[in-house]
């Protein structure tokens, strides 16, 4: 929950390339890296639905697209981090342009005006450059905190 | 008592002989010779009196400047702090000029204001969150201006809270006419934040510096406000319309408070 308020209330201010980092996503996904799909689609759920209560968009958006991150993590991550601590990092490209084109078509589904070129152009690829970058320092974080 | 009498006596005959001989060149020249004599000595031992009467200044000084340091330090502080209050007052001074100047070449509207609390956390839309809701008769479909022009609709509505769909949002479309000719069309928004009037028709000689305006089509918006500013148009003969760039006639990065037209609601929702 606060990950969602300081990405709906700190965040905007901190817009890069057009967009802004996907806070709640990224602790889905480190999460999910650290403990697999069955524990993290909890996590999945929850913050996709706290970030679709504070989103002008249709709700469940957010809990589509964050329950495939999970997914998505949670099935690669764990193997990953047995082979090295760092190499899960190298999902998060991957995760956050599965994860947007995700919402983007649940939203087109819900006939929402996606105009397809734009959104990759403008949203979809500078937010995984973006959520990529911020992951190195998100990962550690929730990793120390899901230690202690 | 004659004794007294006496020594009276002989003082002021020795004081008016002094008084006299002074008067005499020869006395005034040794009197000038004893000053050049004495004047130094006596300078030489008036110094460590003075000096020593300034150390007694300077020890009572240092206390008073002590005092005097820690009251212009307050002065100092209290004065940076009106420095920033002068400009949050300026500020809002200018703020409320404008919807004062709003408030009178729109006099059929009412309106709350608000302030803006959030922002969307999606990357997929523009939308903002602002911290009044139906307690204070905001209700979805309201439109939301600022003094510069058109912001957006609200879209969703708690006791509390608005959500407020932006008109940069891709999913938003205004009916709306440029100023100079009432040539209508449609401005959308955009992904890069800019808007786009499209529809407009053929034949119409659109300029960069035109004014957009909502033409109250479709009864979504009220008629009249300023949605933004012609900076380029894209005509091409083969096709039925042509379209225009718009800037926005309100700075979305700035935004901090909004008006919400209470008295307007969307034709079908009413």
């Amino acid at each position: 929950m606060a990950a969602a308020v300081l990405q709906s209330v700190a965040l905007p201010h901190l817009v890069i390339f057009g967009v802004k980092v996907d806070l709640v996503l990224l602790v889905v996904v480190a999460l999910s890296i650290r403990h697999g799909v069955q524990q993290s689609i909890v996590w999945a759920l929850a913050g996709g639905a706290i970030v679709d209560l504070l989103s002008a968009g249709p709700f469940g958006t957010s809990v589509v697209a964050f329950g495939v991150a999970a997914v998505l993590a949670g099935t690669f991550g764990p193997s990953l981090r047995q082979a090295s601590a760092l190499l899960p990092l190298a999902l998060t490209p991957l995760v956050s342009v599965v994860a947007t084109l995700t919402a983007a078509f649940v939203m087109a589904l819900l006939g929402w005006r996606v105009p397809w070129p734009s959104t990759v152009a403008l949203v979809i690829l500078p937010a995984a450059v973006l959520d990529s970058v911020a992951m190195l320092v998100v990962y550690p974080v929730v990793s120390a905190v899901d230690r202690g | 008592m004659l004794t007294r009498l006496a020594y009276l006596l002989l003082i002021l005959a020795a004081g008016g002989l002094i008084i006299l001989l002074s008067r005499l060149p020869q006395v005034q020249f040794v009197e000038t010779v004893a000053f050049e004599v004495f004047g130094p000595i006596e300078t030489g031992v008036s110094l460590p009196v003075v000096r020593l009467d300034q150390i007694g200044q300077t020890i009572e000084e240092i206390g008073q400047l002590r005092a005097e340091n820690a009251r212009l330090r307050e002065e100092v502080d209290r004065l940076s702090q009106e420095a920033v209050q002068i400009g949050e007052l300026q500020r809002e001074n200018a703020e409320l000029r404008a919807e004062l100047g709003f408030r009178q070449s729109n006099q059929d509207f009412t309106w709350v204001q608000a302030r803006i609390i959030g922002f969307d956390p999606s990357n997929l839309v523009h939308a903002i969150i602002i911290n009044k809701g139906t307690q204070d008769n905001v209700a979805t479909g309201m439109t939301v201006v600022t003094p510069s022009g058109l912001v957006g609709q609200v879209v969703a509505v708690t006791p509390t809270t608005a959500k407020v769909l932006l008109i940069t949002d891709v999913s938003s479309s205004v009916d709306s006419l440029i100023q100079s000719n009432q040539a209508k069309g449609v401005v959308e928004g955009s992904r890069d934040g800019q808007l786009t009037m499209t529809y407009i028709p053929q034949g119409v000689k659109v300029q960069t510096g035109d004014r957009v305006v909502t033409s109250g089509l479709g009864g979504i918006y009220p008629p009249g406000l300023w949605v933004g500013t012609i900076t380029d148009v894209r005509q091409n003969d083969v096709d039925l319309y042509q379209d225009a760039q718009l800037e926005p006639a309100v700075d979305f990065s700035r935004l901090e408070v909004v008006l919400v037209i209470t008295n307007h609601l969307p034709t079908k929702l009413r």
